[in-house]
């Protein structure tokens, strides 16, 4: 679900940026206040336990395996906010130093992962578990919780790629970014979120809460979180600004007006088809829009450096092998 | 003698499928290799913090270009700096930056068919750019280095102290995982019916054993007076190496924006 550099457009990814500040600085705020300051280590360590969690590979139908996410596990262990911030934490390390997820996309990334994953798992989880006297009723929340969270998350990032063809288009009209629109990226994400993710995350999760629960009682996050009307006024006011800001940032980009949706959303009109020619990139060593010795020279340029990387690739297995 | 050892042993190993023991350990070395090899390899002159700056301005400079021209001059960029790599880093950065390559070009293939040469083409470029330039800056330096480096974009402490705590654990309780996993792997005979179970007991144990970490760490701070506030950098230097690779990283980002500006 980690969203790549460049299947999102900048705006996008700005918009995003900017949704999460505020989440993030009411989880600081809040984790300051819940988690006294002697407490701090345990974000980290449970941040590195979040990015550890993610490369358990679970067995899935037909063979393959698909790896855990576990947000619903961390706000139900450790509380939402500090979910916020640990899980916030393993995806910029996986951003920064292992190139997973982009580095521009980070703010997306976190908005749908860190934040709207663990915090829809946990309520449906609080919701379904109520006063917390009946066994069953727990563990369907944790099952239904993990599941509904991982999935609106998924929802969240296909709507982000969905919309990228209607917000980013390039002169010629098209799409400069993800270039599915809603109606192919919803079911894409969803169906396999739904049917198999989900159902394994649901899985992972109450199997892992049950064993603590059986092991070390004590351990499991038992905080009140305030369920003040400001929460979920900020969840619902972002949750509404979102899609919003994205639009408007669209129209300030300045290639898409109302009267457009109907016709782009089926897809990149037929008439623009034939708008950008393969053949037409790199056309006897000249690059499009390049004068032709700056284009001859880079290629020449591009081309040594390929070759040098080739090399040094098969030297290096070379040696491996005599080694 | 007893009667039961007389008898024939019958037991066929059903063939089991554990390839996601497998590919969970092979995940966790993977991390903890990097984590390793990233002080070892630090091959750049340049300092971090140059390099944090201009891997990002490169990556946006990328995201924003709509000509093949202006990706394909950040495509030779990244390039150069890949030759430049010793071998065993090269090989990883080629590799990871490969296969995402390859995965966007699978992903908006079908585009191709519905005539929509612009994003097979130019997306899957972008995206090795991005990819490789990550992955140059965090195999040319140590997290270390990397987190230095935010410290001094004011980036604030209570994040700073997060990532770094967070790399440290990731190490330590990696190595406590592959451990546990690896057991799992040992005791695993044949067709398990538990294969859910298994992994859910190590994540368990795994969180157990972060919270006793987490109670040792703080109690280290508090014997250090350590509260999670950093001394501020000392003063960035500026050497002949940083100055070589700023200007080169400016020239290309000025190639691009010219690309862009004039071309229409």
């Amino acid at each position: 679900m980690h969203i790549p550099e460049n299947y999102l457009s900048p705006a996008t990814c700005a918009v995003m940026a900017v949704a999460a500040v505020p989440v993030i600085a009411v989880a600081v705020k809040n984790v300051k206040r819940e988690v006294t300051r002697a407490k701090l280590p345990m974000l980290g360590v449970g941040a590195a336990f979040s990015f550890l969690l993610m490369m358990f590979n679970l067995p899935l139908p037909g063979g393959t395996t698909g790896h855990a996410v576990g947000g619903t596990l961390i706000a139900i262990l450790l509380g939402p906010w500090s979910a916020v911030l640990s899980v916030g934490t393993a995806l910029a390390i996986q951003a920064l130093l292992f190139g997973d997820g982009g580095i521009l996309s980070l703010g997306a990334n976190i908005f749908n992962i860190a934040f709207i994953l663990p915090f829809v798992g946990y309520f449906v989880f609080k919701l379904i578990r109520g006063n917390g006297k009946s066994k069953t009723r727990e563990t369907v929340g944790i099952a239904v919780g993990s599941w509904v969270g991982l999935n609106a998350a998924a929802l969240f990032t296909a709507i982000e790629f969905g919309i990228q063809p209607l917000i980013a288009k390039g002169a010629d009209g098209l799409p400069l970014y993800c270039p599915y629109p809603l109606s192919v990226a919803i079911p894409a994400m969803m169906i396999p979120h739904m049917l198999v993710a989900g159902v394994a995350e649901a899985l992972f999760t109450v199997l892992i809460i049950t064993y603590i629960k059986k092991v070390s009682p004590g351990d499991i996050y038992e905080g009140q979180v305030k369920r003040s009307k400001g929460v979920y006024a900020l969840v619902l006011a972002l949750i509404a600004a979102v899609p919003l800001g994205l639009l408007a940032a669209g129209t300030a980009w300045g290639e898409w007006g109302a009267d457009e949706i109907g016709e782009i959303a089926g897809f990149v009109p037929a008439g623009l088809s034939g708008g950008f020619e393969f053949s037409a990139i790199m056309p006897d060593y000249s690059i499009a829009g390049l004068p032709e010795v700056a284009g001859y020279i880079l290629s020449a340029v591009f081309g040594a450096a390929i070759v040098i990387v080739v090399f040094r690739l098969i030297a290096g297995f070379v040696k491996e092998k005599k080694a | 003698m007893p009667e039961w050892l007389a008898k024939t042993e019958e037991y066929t190993v059903n063939a089991g499928r554990d390839t996601f023991i497998d590919k969970s350990i092979l995940a966790l070395l993977g991390v903890i290799a990097r984590l390793r090899l990233g002080g070892a390899e630090r091959v750049s002159k340049t300092d971090a913090a140059f390099r944090v700056f201009f891997t990002l301005a490169l990556i946006i400079a990328t995201a924003l270009a709509r000509e093949f021209s202006s990706v394909f001059v950040a495509l030779t960029f990244v390039t150069i700096q890949l030759a430049a790599l010793p071998p065993r880093a090269l090989r990883g950065t080629v590799k990871f930056a490969v296969i995402a390559t390859l995965f966007a070009f699978v992903i908006v293939l079908p585009a191709a068919f519905a005539g929509n040469r612009y994003s097979v083409t130019v997306l899957p470029a972008k995206v090795f750019v991005s990819a490789a330039a990550v992955n140059i800056l965090s195999r040319a330096y140590g997290w270390d280095a990397i987190t230095g480096a935010l410290a001094r974009f004011r980036v604030p402490d209570i994040f700073v102290f997060l990532l770094d705590i967070t790399v440290k654990y990731i190490f330590t309780l990696g190595e406590f995982t592959l451990q546990s996993v690896q057991a799992l792997k040992l005791r695993c005979v044949g067709r398990t019916d538990r294969r859910y179970g298994s992994l859910a007991g190590v994540a368990g144990v795994l969180f157990l054993r972060s919270k006793t970490l987490a109670e040792e760490t703080q109690q280290a701070m508090e014997c250090r007076g350590f509260s999670g506030q950093y001394p501020r950098p000392s003063r960035l230097k500026f050497r002949s190496a940083d100055a070589l690779y700023s200007a080169a990283n400016l020239a290309v980002i000025a190639v691009i924006i010219w690309i862009e500006v004039t071309v229409k």
